[in-house]
């Protein structure tokens, strides 16, 4: 599929100021998307993640500031085109009653069909894709109630997957995961950024999963960046405190060489 | 009416009854069990699946339909020869069967086979929207609004002719509304359930008041009507629900790729490109509109919508175009082989065909509640 995308993107919010009505969630921030990484935006609960994710990507509409995609102001390209460039998974999806897996996925090939284009070589191509990649060939005649919590979590990436677009946000799309299918998820994340040059972003609670795949963190607290880039520079000790009002101690994970955050006690702050 | 009297139901015709039903649903799960086969059509710049299982499945409830309808040309008080009844029905305008076939029973069956098609897509448009079972247009207020307007033209002295116009006025205000008192960031399928049930008691006491305000004599105009029927259909009620259906049913076919991305929800709909808030107006128009048509003709006629879809989804899975197709057909079947039932099986007394859709939906109606009040 990379040959389809654009060979890169730019993608900023410039004074983003997001509120629900009451009061101000996210105020003045200013961030860049790198080009071609996978970025985690981190931070304690309730720091505005998932805000900024969704305002990123159209879901919500800020008071104030302009999300640029391409240089265009997000909100003035229709949302079909967008939605070719850009997708998102938000959290806690439900599945429609009796739908199969391959059917679901594919609807994630909606902004590409047109009313009698429904089912084009590129649309199978891409949905096929998609499949193999989140290793659900061989599942997709299931019906999605029928599976796991982690096979469900792989067909929803890869319905935004089928979706073919250069830049994936997902929102916490571990949580909920064990070990062992949070790692699985990630690794095919990265993959996808290395193998098909695809930008992802993703909102991540725990910092030694963020610190350990994403190429670049992005630390949020109370609606402000504190911190942005490698893991290295982000995830320190004076760091982690502030952001999370927690003592710890950093080493360098054996395996990776990344950062690993070991917690010793709050700061009772 | 004696209700005595029409206790014992015509063996004859109970069997017959039985038998047809039996082969119906055996033939129809048969096929519907067989493996899904997708072939792809594409021409230049068009393109689509199909699904040869849905197909042919689709293809034999077409066929129980034109053989429902051929028995309620066949069957009726009035001998007439089976053969002769199909003759004249289709070719021979100098039968001397004429009236009772083509006045009388070929515009029924017609006018049935349409209602249930409209109530049923009607239902499959609402349910899959909603994500909620229990929503279809008779649980939300459509049938009552149609029946409050009806009732009322008829008691102030109104035109029986402009009863289908009123209940059709009736029913979209009535669909309306509950939008409007539904609405609150979006569209809940709880929440229009809720206020479905609301509006629901609220008109039905509407009905109540006018029925005790108003002369009995014409009050009573409007009672056979509001159980819902298709007798004394004539070309007209026919070629009303032809219109409406032929409109109607290609708009929701068209619309019908929006649905199955807002069945996802409203912020993943957004985040794959839809206009959410125009496209579920769009769609719940139609479906209002479709249901409104079905109601303004054969009265408000329950439980087809909510029944139907329901049975078509456990034969052929969640909404595409084949099984959007399927639904409609199996509502004609299903309303064509109540309205059988309504005429044979307590002969020569005829019911309503609405006593049977609701006694048959009735009881599914509380299991459905029953199964899904954690969702309420």
């Amino acid at each position: 599929m990379q040959s389809e995308h654009t060979p890169s993107i730019s993608f900023t919010g410039e004074d983003l100021h997001i509120s629900y009505g009451g009061p101000k969630i996210i105020e003045g921030l200013n961030v860049t998307i790198p080009n071609g990484e996978v970025t985690a935006i981190i931070g304690p609960n309730g720091c505005g993640k998932s805000t900024l994710l969704r305002a990123l990507a159209r879901i919500l509409t800020p008071d104030k500031g302009i999300v640029f995609l391409d240089g265009t102001d997000i909100g003035n390209i229709p949302t079909r085109e967008v939605a070719r460039k850009l997708g998102i998974l938000t959290q806690n999806q439900r599945a429609p009653e009796a739908v199969s897996v391959s059917d679901l996925v594919r609807r994630g090939r909606y902004p590409h069909q047109r009313i009698f284009d429904q089912w084009s070589k590129e649309d199978e191509k891409a949905v096929d894709h998609a499949l193999e990649i989140t290793g659900l060939s061989e599942y997709k005649e299931k019906h999605v109630d029928e599976l796991s919590g982690g096979q469900k979590q792989r067909v929803w990436i890869a319905m935004i997957l089928a979706q073919d677009t250069n830049l994936m946000l997902l929102d916490e799309p571990t949580t909920h995961l064990d070990m062992p299918h949070q790692i699985e998820i990630l690794e095919m994340l990265v993959k996808l950024s290395v193998d098909e040059d695809r930008t992802v972003v993703l909102v991540l609670h725990d910092i030694n999963m963020a610190a350990r795949y994403c190429s670049n963190l992005i630390a949020l607290k109370e609606g402000k960046i504190l911190a942005t880039g490698r893991p290295s520079k982000v995830v320190t000790t004076e760091m982690v405190e502030s952001i999370f009002g927690l003592k710890a101690l950093i080493i360098e994970d054996p395996v990776t060489g990344s950062p690993l955050c070991i917690p010793e006690a709050l700061t009772g702050k | 009416m004696n209700l005595l009297s029409i206790a014992s139901p015509r063996l004859n015709s109970l069997f017959l009854t039985l038998i047809v039903l039996v082969i119906t649903v055996s033939l129809l799960h048969r096929v519907s069990k067989s493996k899904n086969e997708i072939s792809v059509i594409r021409l230049g710049s068009l393109s689509s699946r199909l699904n040869k299982k849905l197909l042919r499945l689709n293809f034999v409830a077409f066929v129980i339909m034109i053989a429902f309808m051929a028995m309620g040309v066949m069957f009726g008080d009035f001998p007439v020869p089976k053969v002769r009844a199909l003759s004249t029905a289709l070719w021979d305008r100098e039968s001397e069967f004429d009236f009772v076939i083509n006045s009388i029973r070929s515009p029924r069956v017609v006018v049935a086979a349409l209602a249930g098609m409209c109530l049923a897509s009607s239902g499959a448009i609402f349910q899959s929207l909603i994500n909620n079972p229990l929503v279809s247009p008779d649980v939300i207020g459509v049938n009552s609004g149609a029946a409050v307007c009806a009732v009322v033209l008829l008691a102030v002295g109104g035109q029986v002719t402009y009863l289908p116009f009123a209940a059709f006025i009736g029913a979209i205000i009535a669909a309306v509304g509950v939008y409007v008192l539904s609405w609150k960031r979006g569209i809940a399928g709880t929440r229009l359930v809720l206020i479905g049930i609301g509006i629901n008691s609220l008109l039905a006491a509407v009905i109540t008041f006018v029925q005790v305000r108003y002369p009995i004599e014409r009050v009573m105009a409007a009672a056979r009507w509001q159980a819902g029927t298709v007798f004394g259909a004539t070309w007209d009620d026919a070629r009303i629900l032809g219109i409406g259906f032929l409109i109607l049913f290609p708009a929701a076919f068209v619309l019908l790729s929006k649905l199955r991305i807002l069945q996802l929800g409203d912020e993943t709909a957004a985040a794959l490109g839809s206009s959410v808030e125009r496209d579920r107006l769009f769609l719940l128009g139609t479906g209002a509109a479709m249901a409104a048509v079905a109601v303004a003709v054969v009265g408000p006629l329950g439980f087809v919508a909510l029944m139907v879809p329901q049975a078509a989804r456990l034969l052929t899975g969640t909404i595409t175009g084949g099984s959007y197709i399927f639904t409609a057909l199996l509502g004609g079947i299903f309303l064509l082989g109540a309205d059988l039932i309504a005429l044979h099986l307590f002969a020569p007394v005829m019911l309503p065909v609405g006593v049977i859709t609701a006694a048959l939906g009735g009881p599914y109606f509380l299991i459905l509640l029953a199964r899904y009040n954690r969702a309420i």
